[in-house]
């Protein structure tokens, strides 16, 4: 398994445990969280020179995969692992599954499991190559994975900068989902908005709740009126708060993959045939320009 | 500057018909272009716009794709090479990206390769990145700001919890996000003016490879595919308006969620 970070690893060795093997090696991608996993046997650090390119990391595992005979490599599906997993997965010829959320084992045959469809299906995969790339869905119940430091027993393994003539030449740190992602209350808001400054009833029933403000895809990236780390769903955040309610939001699946494991979900939109209604507990079909002022009051008044 | 962008046929995941077993009738659901891969042909029209030069898409799918492919086409591209071929039966990732590299192999050197991030249906993004890999090519994923000059291209791209700046020479292929852009309206009128011979169909046959090779580049199959049901209480709450906020206010207070 290859991590990034140790956050990272609770995820990544839920994913193995459930594959079961019997010898299991960890590599770390960035050399700043370098420990020893405990119950692990071989740790790996890649040593450049260099900052390492996605493509020189995908090169240097391969290289490892291939020298010490692993059948299975395991990456989180982060973006940037589904940047190495690919690459590494073209140069061992290797089947690649990602995003896998669990396996099935029958008759000591793997299948792996992953969302597909937008969000509408689970698929199960079978992998015909001996050697299999696998990146694993992050999941936010993974227990924290004890490390021991310093960095005892770490191999450094030499890695080769390319020259990919590319370069990185200015990175900002980005809080995301900073307001919604672990929000007990969550108020989100979608295009049955119809001008931005409307968005302060939205905010004021938000504080009434005690809730964090979310919205859907078009809101950030099409109008650009809510911050991009507000945005819930397949692009944006998962959330699974107490409570979640959705203004003005048809229910488009990209967004419902994102919020449909809260505890309660209430949906309002003026469309009855909206089809957030089959995703949500209380539904109540009318105009949010009125609903939400008139829910304020009632909050208020008792 | 020659550029060759990658347009993925997909199911719809927002049109999806499930079939009277409750299965989901992959087949018989609406398709359409990729949406980042729209975006994709957008600033492709866009760089050729400012620079000059040709665009040209890329496809893999059934005869019944040359429609959409006309749509993108529409958008300002030159000219769509739809490789349809009765053997491809359910390219994975590898697969796609490989018969995608002999295409692309032809007619080249390409100064750029452009696709979406990933395509709505499987989410996945793997194709783009495994193709670069396959040509030999640098990438640069996750695109949101792209900026060409003479020698040299800067795109600002988003890792989610980092955004980076990079700079990078050509050829790259580059993938984009739906940030980067709002691909333009297209009239039927335009769609109606594309020229005929502006879409090309390619068999494997053409790219070189037999029904055998195209088999044994399929390294992973779907052995499953089950809809995902959520149970919801469903509750309509009904009434006049202060009526209704009430009982909303009510319910949530006795469920303990506020």
């Amino acid at each position: 398994m290859c991590a990034e970070s140790s956050g990272q690893l609770g995820s990544l060795i839920q994913l193995v445990e459930e594959i079961g093997s019997d010898e299991v090696d960890c590599v770390w991608l960035n050399t700043k969280s370098a420990a020893r996993p405990t119950d692990v046997q071989h740790v790996y650090v890649f040593e450049s020179p260099s900052a390492l390119m996605p493509e020189d990391v995908a090169a240097a595992l391969s290289e490892l995969v291939t020298g010490r005979g692993y059948q299975i490599a395991v990456l989180a599906s982060t973006r940037n692992g589904r940047e190495i997993s690919p690459r590494l997965a073209a140069k061992l010829k290797a089947g690649y599954v990602d995003g896998v959320v669990g396996i099935d084992k029958t008759n000591s045959e793997l299948l792996f499991k992953r969302v597909s469809l937008g969000g509408a299906a689970v698929e199960r995969v079978r992998i015909n190559t001996a050697v299999k790339v696998i990146s694993a869905s992050l999941r936010a119940e993974a227990e924290e994975v004890h490390v021991e430091q310093p960095n005892a027993h770490c191999e450094y393994v030499p890695a080769r900068a390319a020259d990919l003539r590319k370069r990185v030449i200015e990175e900002k740190e980005r809080k995301l989902g900073a307001g919604i992602t672990g929000a007990q209350k969550i108020v989100a808001v979608g295009r049955g908005l119809k001008r931005k400054e409307d968005i302060s009833s939205i905010e004021e029933l938000a504080k009434t709740l005690g809730a964090a403000i979310g919205c859907t895809r078009p809101l950030t990236e099409d109008l650009r009126w809510c911050p991009a780390d507000a945005q819930i769903g397949l692009s944006g955040c998962m959330v699974r708060p107490k409570l979640y309610v959705g203004i003005g939001i048809s229910g488009q699946i990209q967004h419902i993959v994102g919020m449909r494991d809260s505890t309660v979900i209430v949906a309002i939109n003026n469309d009855k045939k909206a089809p957030i209604f089959q995703h949500a507990d209380y539904g109540i079909v009318g105009d949010l320009y009125k609903v939400v002022p008139e829910i304020i009051r009632q909050l208020k008044s008792n | 500057m020659k550029i060759a962008v990658l347009a993925k046929y997909c199911v719809d995941p927002a049109n999806l018909r499930v079939a009277s077993d409750g299965r989901i009738d992959v087949g018989g659901s609406l398709k359409k272009i990729g949406e980042s891969d729209l975006n994709a042909v957008e600033e492709a029209v866009r760089i050729k716009e400012a620079l000059g030069g040709s665009i040209h898409l890329y496809s893999l799918g059934p005869f019944e794709a040359s429609k959409l492919l006309r749509e993108a086409l529409a958008l300002g591209a030159d000219k769509a090479y739809l490789i349809a071929d009765l053997s491809i039966r359910n390219p994975d990732s590898y697969a796609a990206a490989y018969i995608l590299s002999k295409a692309v192999k032809k007619q080249e050197p390409y100064d750029l390769i452009l696709a979406g991030d990933a395509s709505e249906d499987n989410y996945s993004g793997a194709v783009a990145i495994m193709l670069a890999e396959l040509l030999g090519l640098p990438h640069v994923a996750y695109v949101i700001k792209l900026r060409l000059e003479e020698n040299i291209a800067r795109a600002e791209r988003n890792l989610e919890d980092r955004i980076q700046l990079i700079e990078f020479t050509l050829p790259a292929l580059v993938t984009v996000t739906p940030e980067i852009n709002q691909p333009r309206f297209v009239s039927l009128l335009k769609v109606m003016q594309v020229p005929r011979d502006a879409l090309i169909m390619l068999k494997l046959e053409d790219l070189g490879m037999s029904p055998e090779d195209y088999d044994r580049c399929v390294l992973r199959e779907q052995v499953e595919l089950t809809p995902i049901l959520t149970a919801r209480k469903n509750i309509m709450i009904e009434g006049d308006l202060s009526e209704s906020a009430r009982k909303l206010v009510e319910t949530l207070r006795s469920e303990g969620v506020i």
